[in-house]
């Protein structure tokens, strides 16, 4: 029996590394698309800061000559440029040169604003943006701060002319200290993208050979010809099944070695931060994940089998096959935004979700035995129902003919 | 070899096979013949165990198509309408894992590809894959994907449906020699013809029912008919299709 089994298995294999679909699928998306989302994404926005970091941006300046040392001083720190307009200057004007990005920022100085300071008055100072740049939003928040800086310079000057400490100001000294570890950011980063793609990829990873399997079968006419052979229909099922798991886990395992190289190797040396990021997993907790996938890889490929034997066309079985990747892809996406762990432990026992749970507190290193145990009963109770549902779907006469 | 007894066939309350009773011996070339619809191919998937019948019993082989489906699979040949090859695999590699399936291996196998492909005319297709070749050749390595076993039960539906002048011709040699040998050979056919050349019996099947089972030259003559296209038409015309009749 485990010949026939090896034969549907090795044949289903050999057809689907020739269909370009699956190889596109299995193989250059999951080595090539993570590399793009993970590195991609993060280098051009660090880039994108780093050249606006090098241009100084320009603000003008209305009513410079009201408070003319404010000017000099903001100048002199040589973090923004700037433009001196005389007050009264035609602010509208000004706000055009802001919103087509000649200038970052607008600031008005009101009349009297020496006086006002000498009397130890509040200054109104007015700061124009346009918040919809980024290089203008940077500037407004760059001459927050120098503000800031300049008003404390004012303060201690004023302090010291009474004889008094600026400590007055600072009744607290604060001093702060993380205790997060290179692992723990590594393995949170990794914990909220890998399990999403591994819930998603146990589904597109062997979606073409599935489909192929079984309602590419029936439209080529091949499936009649198959149980026309002496072999017993759960032989074939289990054939293929092997074949559909076969894919989807090399689809997965690729995508979690890609992911991790991207993450842990390749962004930090684009970004010249190596050693940033690392992640530190236990030998059980790879254990209970690879487990945990295993089965969960086996599930989605005996859903999809069933459905796709089920289906009167490739077009069809292509619907509900995505039907069942939108199934998985929301609560993925849902846990992907949730930072909390130690869930109850009932919720281990819905396939999906306790999916991604286990994975992702692998990757965060609090991973618990009864949780893992729970996962791995309800995903084999799960699987074993599914494996059924495909066996009696291939060896249905109404199914099987439903063309 | 096979055996037929009151064969119904219902799909859901549609009967589509009404109580059909034939035989066909070893060495013997049986017709069944009748319009589109009339139950024909339903008849040869009860036969290869894909359907399972509503009444009757049907014996390919000594086996029992309900209680030993696995030992009828083994002993017969199913060649359907559309050989559903697979596409991407050459043509040995169809034949091995067909081959692999019906517990063959080896050497043997391997011998056995070699000499079906010669027979067929497809020695130079023998790496080359299945999705390039012509209809004809398809349904050759249908053939020899069929025979791979060495069954002595041959059933065929529509064999030389939209071949060539030669590639039907190569059908028919090979039920001549399948006859030779001593295979029994039941096939279902539109092309009356070539099944009063070559069947020993034909049974003409309208609206699920047999309406005559005979040698060609006996069925003519139940109905005073020239030719068995005659004989037909006037089964056909006589009982319609029956394509409504309920079960009960």
């Amino acid at each position: 029996m485990w010949a026939k089994v090896r034969a549907v298995w090795l044949r289903e294999l050999l057809d689907s590394v020739r269909d370009k679909r699956t190889l596109y699928m299995m193989v250059l998306l999951p080595i090539v698309l993570m590399p793009v989302m993970i590195v991609v994404g993060p280098v051009m926005m660090v880039r994108q800061q780093e050249s606006l970091a090098r241009e100084v941006p320009v603000a003008v300046v209305v009513g410079a000559e009201n408070l003319p040392e404010l000017a000099g001083w903001i100048e002199s720190t040589g973090a923004l440029a700037v433009e001196r307009a005389p007050a009264g200057s035609d602010v509208a004007a000004l706000e055009t040169r802001l919103s087509e990005g000649e200038v970052q920022l607008v600031v008005e100085v009101p009349e009297g604003a020496a006086a006002l300071l000498s009397a130890e008055q509040p200054v109104p100072i007015r700061v124009i943006s346009h918040s919809g740049t980024s290089r203008s939003s940077m500037a407004a928040d760059l001459f927050q701060s120098l503000l800031g800086r300049y008003g404390e310079e004012l303060v201690s000057r004023r302090l010291a002319e009474r004889g008094l400490s600026t400590e007055l100001l600072e009744p607290f000294a604060l001093e702060a200290r993380d205790i997060t570890r290179r692992e723990d950011f590594g393995g949170r980063l990794l914990a909220m993208i890998v399990p999403f793609f591994i819930v998603v990829w146990a589904v597109v990873g062997g979606m073409y050979t599935a489909i192929d399997a079984g309602a590419g079968e029936k439209e080529r006419n091949s499936l009649e010809c198959l149980i026309m052979t002496p072999v017993p229909g759960a032989a074939i099922v289990a054939g293929k099944f092997l074949a559909v798991c076969t894919i989807a886990l090399a689809a997965v395992v690729l995508l979690i070695g890609s992911a991790s190289v991207s993450l842990l190797y390749m962004l930090p040396r684009l970004l010249g931060a190596q050693g940033l990021l690392s992640v530190n997993l236990t030998g059980g907790g790879l254990l209970a994940m690879l487990a945990t996938m295993t089965l969960f890889v086996g599930l989605m490929s005996a859903l999809q089998l069933a459905l796709s034997v089920f289906s009167k066309s490739f077009r069809e079985a292509q619907s509900y096959v995505s039907g069942l990747m939108f199934a998985v892809m929301f609560p993925a996406m849902y846990l992907m935004y949730v930072e909390e762990i130690g869930a109850s432990l009932w919720t281990y026992a819905v396939p999906v979700l306790n999916v991604l749970l286990v994975c992702r507190e692998v990757f965060m290193g609090a991973v618990g035995l009864p949780e893992v145990l729970v996962t791995l009963v309800s995903l084999a109770v799960a699987l074993g129902l599914a494996f059924w549902g495909a066996v009696r779907a291939f060896t249905h006469e109404k199914v099987l003919f439903r063309t | 070899m096979i055996e037929v007894r009151g064969l119904e066939k219902a799909y859901g309350a549609r009967l589509v096979v009404r109580g059909i009773s034939f035989d066909v011996k070893p060495g013997e070339v049986v017709g069944l013949l009748g319009p589109n619809g009339a139950g024909k191919t339903t008849t040869l998937r009860v036969l290869a165990t894909t359907l399972r019948p509503t009444r009757g019993t049907v014996m390919v082989a000594g086996f029992d198509v309900v209680k030993d489906p696995l030992k009828v699979r083994a002993n017969v040949c199913v060649l359907p309408t559309d050989p559903g090859l697979y596409g991407r695999l050459t043509a040995a590699e169809n034949l091995r894992y067909f081959g692999h399936l019906c517990g063959l291996g080896g050497p043997e196998l391997e011998r056995r590809i070699d000499e079906l492909l010669e027979w067929l005319g497809l020695t130079a297709a023998k790496h080359q894959r299945a999705e390039e070749f012509s209809k004809g050749m398809r349904q050759k390595l249908a053939l020899a994907r069929a025979v791979l076993h060495n069954p002595p039960v041959l059933i065929l539906d529509e064999p030389t449906a939209g071949l060539d002048v030669l590639a039907s011709r190569a059908v028919i040699n090979f039920i001549r020699e399948s006859k030779k040998a001593g295979r029994s050979v039941l096939f279902s056919s539109h092309y009356l013809l070539e099944a009063d050349r070559v069947c020993d019996r034909v049974a003409i099947i309208v609206g699920g029912e047999i309406c005559a089972f005979g040698t060609p030259r006996d069925v003519c003559a139940a109905v005073g008919a020239a030719t068995l296209e005659d004989a037909f038409a006037h089964w056909v015309e006589l009982r319609g299709n029956g394509a409504d009749r309920r079960v009960g």
